[in-house]
């Protein structure tokens, strides 16, 4: 039978890998919107002016 | 007919109160070990006092005020809004203490901007301050984020019945498991893994800029800390301006984003639903609200050729609208710039960042995200209803974690909140313009205390009158507990005199 997951256990280390790919998912969301605040800077002075 | 609070009511309200003003004396330990191991003694000596004071008043409730009473609704939400007046006045003694402040409410000004996490502060000759003094601001701003009520949970109250309406006292309702001990458990698997990443990046990132290997890990973990609790607080007065840094401003960029999100969504990401990122109402709405305000602010800096190229148009501009929308209050400019440099629409475009703010059930403040998505999403309801014919039955869903029906209480919940949000800041803003400021400056400060924000115009200093001192505490406490303990702290209030 399979053990319950508990992802509070520090011993398991699938629990470490969950957390980094987490961690990593949560950092492109930002760099995305670094990209669109680039686009932007690089788009309205060219339509203002 | 109102029912007057007993004696028993009192009690129970004070024992609760009372261990939050341990854990306030307790957190002080922290900033004490810091003074002793850099030698302040002056400061050390603030502290001892402090928690003495704390463990006194703390020790007193639990003489005086036992009861075998049941912790009702209403006691949960009068001690979430009461405990958070109580931890600022003795959380200010060590402040007032170290002879940086002007008054005693100047003191509690940067007590309760830290635990709000707001980040205002009126705090003279930030640069020279202890690293103890330093730490404890942090520190504040770091639990403040969390939540008092979560770090009590976590340590110091047992039992899950009262607990969980304490902590629906301020301003957290989401449940990232059944049980909200568990709840408050993730909530720092989740922070103190970020603690330990974010801060360990910035001290790489500071010893590359030159900094002492000492300064630059104090330096990293106090920003990190200002950073994701989207608190504000630095250590140097020119704020994140200091480490004129490109490296050092996307560092804290990418903490203070993730700070503002929802810890439900955390826990969702975290625990392998990573297409929540991409679904969840909350993200959707801050990518949208986000991007409206760059198009005002970038179109306010074009207008007046404020930055000659794109990227010192993109840096200035992301990073301050970033920290506005995501209620941190790091800044990269001087706070007179927005006014002499940046122009009416630019500060309006800020404005109304900070006035939407972060998401539900994360470390930030204002109107939130969800409530923004719930709104628009009515309307767009009620537009496609008048469209259709009058047999059809027009759903709308939404996703939060699990994707739910958009019914009329959540609407209307979400209206509510955000029409007393809107409020607050008008009146603050008013009260401003009062006072003698300019109505754009008045409302920016208004708008960034009552959204828990940080970011000032010039508005917010130890000069201001008294009164608006005291008006801006108020924003801060009411915007961090969104109103519902401030109403039934003055629902008590009223059933003390009117009740029966």
């Amino acid at each position: 039978m399979p053990t319950r997951f508990n992802p509070f256990s520090l011993k398991n280390l699938r629990n470490y890998r969950l957390y980094l790919s987490g961690i990593l998912v949560e950092v492109l969301a930002v760099f995305l919107l670094l990209g669109i605040g680039y686009l932007i800077a690089w788009v309205i002075p060219k339509l203002v002016h | 007919m109102i029912v007057r609070p007993r004696a028993a009511d009192f009690r129970i309200i004070g024992l609760y109160c009372g261990k939050i003003i341990i854990g306030v004396g307790l957190l002080m330990v922290i900033p004490l070990v810091v003074s002793l191991a850099f030698g302040e003694w002056n400061a050390a000596v603030d502290f001892l006092v402090g928690i003495g004071i704390c463990l006194v008043l703390g020790l007193l409730t639990e003489v005086f005020c036992q009861t075998t009473r049941e912790l009702m609704w209403s006691h949960g939400l009068v001690i979430a809004g009461f405990s958070w007046i109580l931890a600022t006045a003795v959380g200010a003694i060590p402040h007032w203490l170290s002879g940086h402040f002007g008054s005693y409410l100047d003191a509690m000004f940067d007590i309760m901007s830290g635990y709000t996490t707001t980040g205002l502060y009126l705090l003279q000759d930030l640069d020279h301050i202890s690293n103890g003094l330093n730490m404890w601001r942090h520190l504040l701003t770091y639990a403040g984020g969390q939540g008092i009520i979560v770090i009590a949970l976590t340590f110091m109250i047992r039992g899950t019945a009262g607990a969980y309406k304490i902590y629906v006292g301020e301003g957290k309702d989401e449940r990232l498991f059944p049980n909200v001990i568990q709840t408050a458990r993730a909530i720092w698997l989740i922070s103190l893994t970020y603690l330990v990443v974010g801060s360990a990046t910035l001290w790489a990132v500071g010893m590359n800029l030159g900094q002492s290997p000492i300064r630059a890990f104090f330096h990293a973990v106090w920003v990190f800390m200002g950073a994701w609790s989207t608190g504000g607080f630095a250590p140097q007065s020119y704020n994140v301006l200091y480490y004129h840094s490109l490296g050092f401003e996307i560092v804290c960029a990418i903490i203070y984003i993730i700070g503002s999100f929802n810890f439900a969504l955390h826990w969702a990401v975290w625990t392998g639903k990573k297409s929540e990122i991409r679904k969840n109402i909350e993200i959707i709405s801050f990518f949208i609200t986000m991007t409206i305000a760059m198009l005002i602010t970038t179109a306010g800096l074009t207008k007046l050729g404020v930055y000659p190229d794109i990227a010192s148009n993109f840096r200035k501009m992301f990073f301050q609208v970033s920290s506005g929308h995501t209620t941190t209050g790091f800044g990269t400019i001087y706070s007179r710039t927005f006014v002499v440099q940046w122009g009416p629409l630019a500060m309006l475009g800020i404005t109304l960042a900070m006035a939407i703010g972060a998401s539900a059930c994360s470390t930030g403040g204002g109107i939130k995200g969800i409530r923004i998505g719930l709104i628009v999403k009515s309307v767009r309801q009620t537009l496609r209803r008048l469209i259709s014919p009058e047999s059809a039955y027009v759903v709308k869903k939404w996703h939060h974690v699990t994707t739910r029906l958009l019914d009329e209480p959540a609407v209307q919940s979400a209206m509510m909140i955000a029409i007393f949000y809107i409020l607050t800041y008008a009146i603050g803003a008013i009260i401003g313009v009062f006072c003698g400021y300019e109505p754009v400056q008045a409302l920016f400060d208004s708008v960034s205390a009552g959204s828990n924000t940080g970011l000032s115009c010039g508005v917010t200093s130890p000069t201001m009158p008294a009164l608006l001192k005291i008006v801006y505490i108020v924003e801060m406490w009411a915007g961090r507990l969104e109103f519902m303990s401030l109403f039934a702290l003055g629902g008590y209030l009223m059933a003390l005199f009117r009740g029966r």
